[in-house]
């Protein structure tokens, strides 16, 4: 699978679509982090920055992010033909998908780490200026950076399933971001009870969003993991017997 | 273009076992339409076979069933006595092109190739060398989605060629291509198939197949019309478009009776 990862990792390296993607969540961070920043944070006053709401943004947003990157793996090689030379080079498909799940993976390390940075730097940057004085707590935050990046990494492994099953572009991604801004709120809302196992409030729980009804942290690792297991499994046996005609 | 021979394909090889390609009692149906019906026949290695048949015939749904891209419902086929996908190393057994637009149109040429050598283990020199030999070279940094048709063709054709194969499976290959292109096709098409390996090529260009094919498999309607040397179909003073007309002819006679 070595060789399926090489060609994976270069797809993805040379065209302008991922740094644009990356480009794209880095700025909707960056200002959303700036305008969210506490207006009430007086002078002098202390501030624990694990605590501001403006990290929430980053921690939502990357999770998106790299999900629509897992979808784009497979909807973007349907969309141009380029999934005929790809399963020609390998035929073995279910191989492709598990290329396709590790480059993304290492991907969304990329977007989460250095969503949560962006966040960061304007959030100490704003407070700053407001005359706060800025504290750090290292174990707290490297545990927020790593639960969003253990949810980043899931959620587009989630994605590349999407694509395979739904193949068309827009059709996924819209169908996609309906499904967690819109759906799994209904659902939570008609059934509470089923709502807090959702994939989308599954990575939630997992960056720490306090909410109603949201697991502990630890069970929506493993909830999320479960979804993650079976978006990529369906995936594979969809991929494996589906004609490319 | 170039008509030079490639990397290994001077050393000599081990010949190919015959038939090169064999199709048998294949069946593919989709929903309720039957694209391929019982079809068999074999490609011999050594020689150009053409495969002929008006459009919808079933010619590019028997090409993906061979590549292991569809899955026939009935039948197998197999490439060198194997299906595709249990060949060990497919690309470079097997070199195919499918369809005019099979590559990421903001992807340059040479990073297209380079994304499938990585997938087959081939080392990036060879990008250069089949670059170099379908005379892409001038154009290989620029992004494929600004290629002509022509272009798009001696991109695909070398995707093919990466794996330096012994078999060449190729659909409407001269589609696009400009005069000068066409006859460097045929050309080095002879010559691959004189080294001893196998083509297979798919048109409906019947006066472009006359001048290329040594041996002519027709199919209608899913269904196989004739497998004859192309000789033996012409009959001499024939032309290759009279055989084809009368072949399909008496068969859509002899379906409606």
């Amino acid at each position: 699978m070595k060789a399926q990862i090489a060609s994976e990792f270069r797809k993805l390296t040379t065209t302008r679509s991922a740094f644009w993607l990356l480009a794209g969540l880095l700025l909707v961070v960056g200002i959303g982090a700036a305008g969210i920043i506490n207006d009430e944070v007086g002078r002098n006053a202390t501030v624990a920055i694990e605590r501001q709401p403006f990290l929430l943004l980053p921690l939502m947003l990357s999770m998106t992010f790299t999900m629509i990157l897992g979808i784009r793996s497979f909807t973007d090689e349907f969309r141009h033909g380029s999934i005929v030379p790809t399963l020609l080079a390998s035929p073995d498909r279910r191989r492709v998908l598990g290329a396709k799940v590790v480059t993304v993976g290492g991907a969304a390390v990329v977007y989460a780490v250095l969503a949560f940075g962006v966040a960061l730097a304007v959030g100490a940057v704003g407070l700053a200026a407001k005359g706060a004085h800025v504290t750090w707590s290292i174990g707290p935050l490297a545990a927020m950076g790593g639960s969003l990046v253990v949810a980043s990494v899931l959620w587009a492994a989630i994605g590349v399933g999407v694509g395979v099953a739904v193949r068309h572009q827009v059709a996924a991604i819209v169908g996609a971001l309906l499904w967690t801004l819109v759906g799994e709120s209904a659902i939570d809302a008609l059934l509470p009870d089923v709502g807090g196992y959702l994939p989308g409030s599954a990575g939630s729980a997992i960056v720490g969003v306090d909410a109603a009804n949201l697991l502990a942290p630890g069970v929506a690792v493993a909830v999320l993991a479960g979804w993650t297991v079976l978006a990529t499994v369906v995936g594979a046996q969809l991929m494996q017997r589906r004609d490319i005609a | 273009m170039q008509t030079r021979t490639i990397g290994k394909a001077e050393d000599p090889r081990a010949p190919l076992g015959s038939p090169a390609i064999a199709v048998r009692g294949v069946t593919k149906r989709f929903d309720e339409i039957t694209a391929v019906e019982d079809l068999s026949f074999e490609v011999r290695p050594g020689v150009v076979t053409g495969f002929l048949g008006p459009n919808g015939a079933g010619k590019s749904t028997t090409l993906r069933i061979l590549l292991g891209l569809v899955r026939p419902d009935e039948g197998s086929a197999t490439v060198l006595g194997m299906p595709y996908e249990s060949l060990p190393e497919p690309t470079r057994t097997v070199g195919a092109v499918l369809e005019t637009q099979s590559f990421n149109p903001l992807r340059s040429g040479r990073n297209h190739l380079r994304v499938l050598a990585a997938a087959s283990r081939i080392p990036s020199a060879r990008v250069d060398e089949v670059l170099e030999q379908v005379g892409l070279g001038a154009a290989e940094r620029r992004r494929a989605g600004r290629y002509s048709l022509g272009m798009r063709q001696r991109l695909g054709l070398a995707g093919a060629l990466l794996g330096d194969p012994r078999v060449l499976i190729l659909d409407e290959p001269a589609n696009g291509l400009d005069p000068q292109g066409i006859r460097w096709l045929r050309d080095f098409l002879r010559d691959f198939a004189a080294q001893g390996n196998a083509v297979l090529v798919s048109s409906h260009l019947l006066s472009e197949m006359a001048q290329l094919a040594d041996e002519v498999v027709v199919i209608d309607r899913g269904r196989l019309v004739k497998q004859a040397p192309l000789h033996e179909l012409t009959n001499g003073s024939r032309t290759l478009e009279e055989a084809f007309f009368e072949l399909t002819q008496a068969f859509t006679e002899e379906g409606a009776r």
